[in-house]
């Protein structure tokens, strides 16, 4: 026994003889990884997931619907001539003669062969298809755009709040407590009941209380990311605060922003719908789903039952359609960014 | 007196990006009452072959192939009373055997001569032409020949031997695994703040596992926790009981970890890197509290590490693991003043030493291959300084240094280099000196 | 290492605390405490010198190392960074006073390696722009210059040129430290402070990491404060050493007159424990009792006071040291203890005690002096009746009592005075052994490191 330390000495292992020699077998310490990004990584793995693909298909297909349409128009210059749907949405008597839509029990499909009319028509004898088709312009662009406005004043709102923390976090984050406190759907009323009826109303009544969610989910995901020691690299580097929170620390806290995101736009699309119903959405006539069936409630809420179903059916089928794509293509988008996390299983663990 | 023998053992992990071969043809014997070390840096495999012991590897790993045998008379009879279905006696078995046809189906299975009579001099014979008495029912159980020649059910796991009764880890149903887990066999892991679940007060959680092992009434069982707490050095243990895990220091939770892993008097404590997290002083006491534990109650010890100065502190004998690999086997005295392998050499050499004074440190260059894709013929060649041709086409087996000859025995010291089996041409240039030669020498 | 050139960071007083229970309504009440996590460090270091900095954890040496960079805001206290412009001229700079706008610009020559190399580089970044990040933030390089200087800088920490297109998450923790000490020699600094650098890292890895420090020490001219708790990679990389308790400095030296003769007695338990990689070695240790204390509300006079093998007995007491050391223990307990049961667990070395009457004063006496390790008879009259009359105290009251009556007599000057950093002959050390009126002209610690050590 001895109480000297480091008596142990050991000569000989040269290390720089491995360094030199010519490598002895093809086997090399750098494998060969896929120098893929993290996003095309996570789009790979969706478009592994069936489901996604399939909600994927139908969400493109009702983009193409909202674009293709009806023409659009900009500031009188016709920037989109094309128009894919038979009739125009708002024709009226496209089958039939006023007397004829009078009468409860006639049938669109009378006039023609079923293909002509394949959704029926209405009330007023307008084509349900075509409408349906012109519908998916109001629907599916509001949804993108309250999510997308919502989503980036969220983001920014949320980012300053938990990047910042202290006294900025506690006020920033009482006023989010207070929109959650406020009825979303009363606040969305009073502030059509305000500007009235129409397309950006609209926007403003869903981004209004909208925002609030994603503040508050990307703050708490930001306290987390704040913590890692590459948020205090960079400022030691030198980094200024607007660099680090949205260089370090708002990317790596953003995937479930986006599936929240992805998620709602479906959730949007619904609330536009309802206040349709409720006929607070856009003005009558207008080819949005919502509307068109509360245009119809009359016949769905009449004693004599399921008189022109199709009226109704339709539209409600498209608003179906839509939001469950949204879903699947939303937890998709979790499973893949979920996937992310896990790098293959630490064999040995231990150590470090 | 063997208490745990692992032999052979495989563990493999099948991931999305391949198959992970964490262990590979691990053996080795922990005798009673004494302390084991495993080193190994990270991705050695270290931490997967602890867990394969309780058969604690989940999905998607899988224990391939091997054997653990747990050589506890005590438990064997527990269990016999309790799965009697589930017994295989050696001696009956002898009796029973017509050993000719036993042969044959031997044979027919794939099993050489030598491994079933242990005797190298039939090497290459036919089973067939061995003399009855040579064969041994023993080797062929332990050969894994057992249940494919009809001698033994598949699910049986309780093997009567005499005096060397043991259970079949492996082997042994999720109900009887259950109660050798915390009972027999017990684990302290490195992170205490996670092994201790947050929502129950520390003495709840060690008296839960004495009453569900030891059937001990509620105040029996809070006794027995107070006095372990005591005994681990918390001070004022009873006063602590109701205190939940985050009133402790990192230290005192991983003495918590230790006083529950020692509350059912387990024959062995499988403790996996049970200071890497805490400071030097707590280590020392940690240690200082791990040895009169070993000391006082015989308890055997199976310490993962990959810190060697650990190692020293408190082991007898050591295997060092590299890339899912036991790579050398050798009492701890041996391993440290006459290490074998380039790559116990090299983790020697690369240790910070307080008062030697050099400059720089010597290195092994490269990184632990991944163990997806580990190097061909020896696993550290591209990192070894003495790595020739040969070694990237020839696996190494573990031999006995001076002979050369397969280091299966027990107590045997072995090396998994080529030098050993004169493969190398040019042979190892390392020179180990210590400081006071006497001490080296005398251990040797 | 020559004292004689003028420091290039000098740290005074530099102190950092922290309010904890700081809910909102805490901090209206007023009931928030304070952790004083750094209280009054002076440190300096020399330009092209490694200066270690130890201590057990929560000793506050993380602390220190941000506090330094203003990476966390200091309380108080001053930093100077002296840098050698090229044409000579030496400007001296308060960190702590500088506007953030101007310390942006002085990170270029002070920077930071972290301990943890999994989180310490952004997994959404590719090796490449996290090396060429400090580059973008200075305007020191862009475009075809910048892609050539990352490349360099890979060179230089032993990585290959095409790592520059991967993503963290596909390097071993040995070369994602390399990546992080590619991004701190972006800016071609002055002053690296390494923050645990190689204690996640495995033992081969660590021994590269540690000579590539070196390696880019000579070649870049570096000063380095290096944060450890592993005292052989202190021993080895450094030239200094400053042993910190309780988030002061106990005692700074050279690298050998710490490690061969420690003066401070914490310094010299805690070098006593380190574990040496040779069975046959058997070093006497130095278990010191108890935890570190919170830095909330730290001991008075010497911190280390309350677990200090060497206090100091006071001066009109004849009494033994290590008697004085078990009766200052069962004083310090006894402030704490609710009853003479828990007094005796608190103090108790594992065994359980046998049962006894807790009314009967014999039988407490008994256990006490047992517990503790007080002679059951003490040579100074004093003394004798002082703890005696305190136990039984403790019969009649609570322990708390017992506490009063030892504090009459039993105070050590540790206690009560609040030591220095003074220059002894070889170290600067923080311990009334050392000063005048304590010193007794010897080393109080003898050799550490030597075959004469003859501790016991």
């Amino acid at each position: 026994m001895s109480t000297k330390r480091g008596r142990i000495t050991i000569d000989g292992f040269d290390a720089d003889v491995v360094e030199q020699r010519e490598e002895l077998s093809d086997w090399s310490e750098d494998k060969d990884t896929n120098l893929e990004s993290r996003w095309r990584r996570v789009a790979r793995e969706i478009r592994r997931d069936r489901l996604a693909l399939i909600g994927g298909t139908v969400v493109f297909v009702m983009l193409l619907l909202a674009i293709f349409s009806q023409p659009i128009k900009a500031f009188g210059v016709t920037i989109q001539p094309i128009s894919i749907t038979p009739y125009d949405p708002g024709q009226q008597f496209v089958a039939g003669t006023t007397e004829n839509y009078a009468d409860p029990s006639f049938l669109p499909w009378s006039e023609g062969s079923l293909l002509d009319y394949p959704f029926g028509t209405d009330t007023l004898g307008r084509d349900v298809f075509s409408r349906v088709m012109a519908g998916t312009r109001y629907s599916v662009t509001i949804g993108l755009i309250v999510t997308a406005i919502s989503g980036t004043f969220g983001v920014i709102y949320g980012g300053i709040s938990g990047y910042f923390g202290g006294k900025v976090d506690g006020v920033l984050m009482r006023f989010v407590d207070m929109i959650f406190a406020f009825p979303g759907l009363v606040l969305a009323i009073v502030i059509l009941a305000l500007l009235g009826k129409g397309y950006w109303p609209l926007v403003l009544a869903f981004t209004a209380t909208g925002w609030a969610g994603y503040a508050r989910l990307i703050r708490g995901e930001i306290l987390k990311v704040k913590q890692n020691e590459y948020v205090l690299a960079a400022k030691a580097l030198g980094a200024r605060d607007r660099r680090v929170l949205f260089r370090h620390v708002v990317p790596n806290s953003i995937a479930p922003v986006i599936v929240q995101a992805t998620l709602s736009i479906g959730t949007v699309v619904i609330g536009v719908a309802a206040l349709g119903f409720l006929g607070l959405g856009f003005p009558p006539g207008t080819p949005e789903w919502g509307t068109m069936i509360n245009a119809e409630q009359g016949t769905v809420l009449s004693a004599r039952g399921w008189v022109r179903w199709w009226v109704t059916v339709f539209p409600g089928l498209m608003l179906f359609l839509f939001v469950m794509a949204m879903n699947m293509i939303g937890d998709a988008i979790n499973d893949a960014l979920d996937a992310q996390g896990g790098e293959g299983i630490d064999a040995a663990g231990g150590g470090g | 007196m063997t208490l745990l023998e692992v032999s052979n053992l495989t563990v493999k992990f099948y991931t999305p990006d391949g198959v992970v071969r964490a262990v590979d043809d691990l053996s080795y014997q922990i005798e009673r009452g004494e302390k084991f070390g495993v080193v190994g840096e990270s991705g050695a495999g270290k931490s997967v072959s602890a867990l394969s012991l309780l058969r604690l590897i989940e999905d998607p790993g899988r224990i391939e192939s091997g054997a653990i045998r747990f050589y506890e008379d005590d438990a064997v009879q527990t269990f016999e009373e309790d799965f009697p279905k589930k017994v295989v006696d050696l001696e009956e078995l002898r009796n029973e055997t017509d050993w000719e046809t036993l042969a044959e189906s031997l044979d027919e299975e794939g099993a050489s001569a030598e491994e079933i009579t242990g005797d190298s001099r039939y090497a290459g014979d036919d089973l067939t032409d061995v003399p009855a008495d040579e064969l041994s029912i023993q080797r062929v159980l332990e050969g894994g020949y057992g249940s494919d020649v009809g001698l033994i059910d598949e699910q049986d796991f309780i093997v009567k031997n005499g005096d060397r009764s043991y259970i079949e880890l492996l082997r042994a149903p999720e109900k009887a695994i259950q109660r050798i887990r915390g009972n027999r066999i017990a684990m302290i892991f490195q992170d205490a703040q996670t092994a201790l679940n947050p929502v129950y007060s520390v003495g709840e959680q060690i008296s839960e596992a004495i009453r569900h092992h030891l059937d001990y009434s509620d105040k029996e069982a809070k006794e027995r926790t107070i006095e372990l707490l005591d005994q681990v050095g918390i001070p004022d243990a009873e006063a602590r009981y109701g205190d939940y895990p985050h009133e402790f220091s990192g230290g005192m939770q991983q003495r918590v970890i230790i006083a529950m892993a020692l509350s059912c008097d387990p024959d062995l404590l499988v403790a996996d890197e049970p200071t890497t997290a805490l400071d030097v002083m707590t280590e020392a006491k940690i240690l200082g509290e791990l040895e009169t534990l070993s000391d006082e109650f015989d308890t055997s010890i199976t310490l993962i590490t990959h810190d060697l100065g650990v190692i020293a502190e408190l082991v007898d004998r050591v295997v060092v693991m590299y890339a899912g690999r036991p790579v050398e086997k050798a009492p701890v005295e041996e391993l440290f003043y006459d290490p074998k392998h380039p790559y116990t050499v090299g983790l020697m050499a690369s240790i910070p030493r307080i008062g030697t004074g050099a400059d720089r440190l010597k290195t092994i260059p490269g990184t632990m291959p991944d163990l997806i894709e580990v190097p061909s013929g020896c696993s550290f060649h591209p990192r070894c300084p003495y790595a020739e041709e040969a070694c990237t086409r020839k696996d190494p087996m573990l031999v006995e240094p001076e002979t050369g000859e397969p280091a299966e025995a027990e107590d045997k010291r072995g090396v998994s280099c080529l030098e050993y089996t004169g493969d190398l041409t040019q042979g190892l240039s390392f020179d180990v000196s210590v400081d006071n030669p006497a001490v080296g020498e005398q251990n040797e | 290492m020559s004292r004689t050139t003028q420091p290039i960071l000098e740290v005074d007083g530099l102190k950092k605390y922290y309010e904890t229970g700081g809910s909102f309504v805490d901090s209206l009440l007023g009931r928030s405490n304070t952790v004083k996590a750094v209280d009054g460090v002076d440190l300096t270091l020399q330009p092209g010198e490694t200066l270690g900095v130890v201590g057990e954890s929560g000793c506050g040496k993380t602390t220190l190392g941000r506090a330094l960079l203003r990476l966390i805001e200091p309380t108080e206290g001053s930093v100077t960074s002296r840098q050698r412009n090229d044409d000579g001229t030496v400007d001296e700079l308060d960190l702590t006073e500088l506007s953030s706008s101007r310390l942006r610009d002085l990170r270029t020559d002070l920077q930071y390696i972290f301990q943890d190399p999994f989180s310490s580089l952004n997994p959404r970044m590719t090796v490449g722009d996290i090396v060429g990040e400090p580059l973008d933030i200075h305007n020191i390089a862009s475009g075809e210059e910048r892609t050539q200087r990352v490349e360099e800088l890979l060179d230089t920490v032993g990585l290959n040129r095409s790592h520059a297109y991967r993503y963290p998450h596909e390097f071993s923790g040995g070369q994602r430290q390399r990546i992080g000490i590619a991004r701190a020699l972006a800016v071609d600094p002055e002053v690296i402070i390494c923050d645990e650098p190689v204690s996640a890292l495995d033992v081969s890895v660590q021994a590269q990491i540690l000579n590539l420090l070196s390696n880019l020490q000579e070649e870049f001219d570096l000063s380095y404060i290096f944060i450890a708790h592993d005292l052989s990679v202190v021993e080895h990389i450094s030239d200094r050493v400053a042993v910190m308790y309780l988030g002061e400095i106990a005692e700074v030296g050279t690298t050998d007159e710490l490690f061969t003769a420690p003066r401070h007695p914490y310094t010299e338990a805690l070098l006593s424990v380190i574990p040496e990689p040779d069975p046959g070695w058997e070093g006497n240790k130095i278990l010191l009792d108890g935890e570190v204390p919170s830095a909330i509300n730290p001991p008075s006079g010497c911190r280390f006071h309350t677990r200090c093998h060497r206090v100091i007995p006071p001066e009109d007491l004849s009494i033994e040291q290590e008697t004085f050391r078990s009766v200052l223990t069962l004083k310090l307990y006894a402030r704490q203890a609710e009853s003479t049961t828990e007094l005796v667990t608190l103090g108790g070395t594992g065994q359980l005690q046998e049962e006894y009457d807790e009314t009967d004063p014999v039988a407490v006496d008994r256990v006490i002096r047992d517990t503790y390790e007080i002679p059951s008879q003490l040579p100074d009259t004093t003394a004798e009746e002082t703890v005696s009359t305190s136990i039984e105290r403790l019969v009649e009251a609570e322990p708390p009592a017992a506490a009063e009556k030892l504090d009459e007599v039993f105070v050590s000057p540790c206690e009560k005075q609040r030591p220095e950093l003074e220059q002894t002959a070889e170290t600067q050390v923080s311990c009334l052994l050392y000063t005048d009126e304590y010193n007794t002209g010897q080393p109080v610690v003898t050799d550490q490191t030597g075959d004469a050590a003859a501790d016991d």
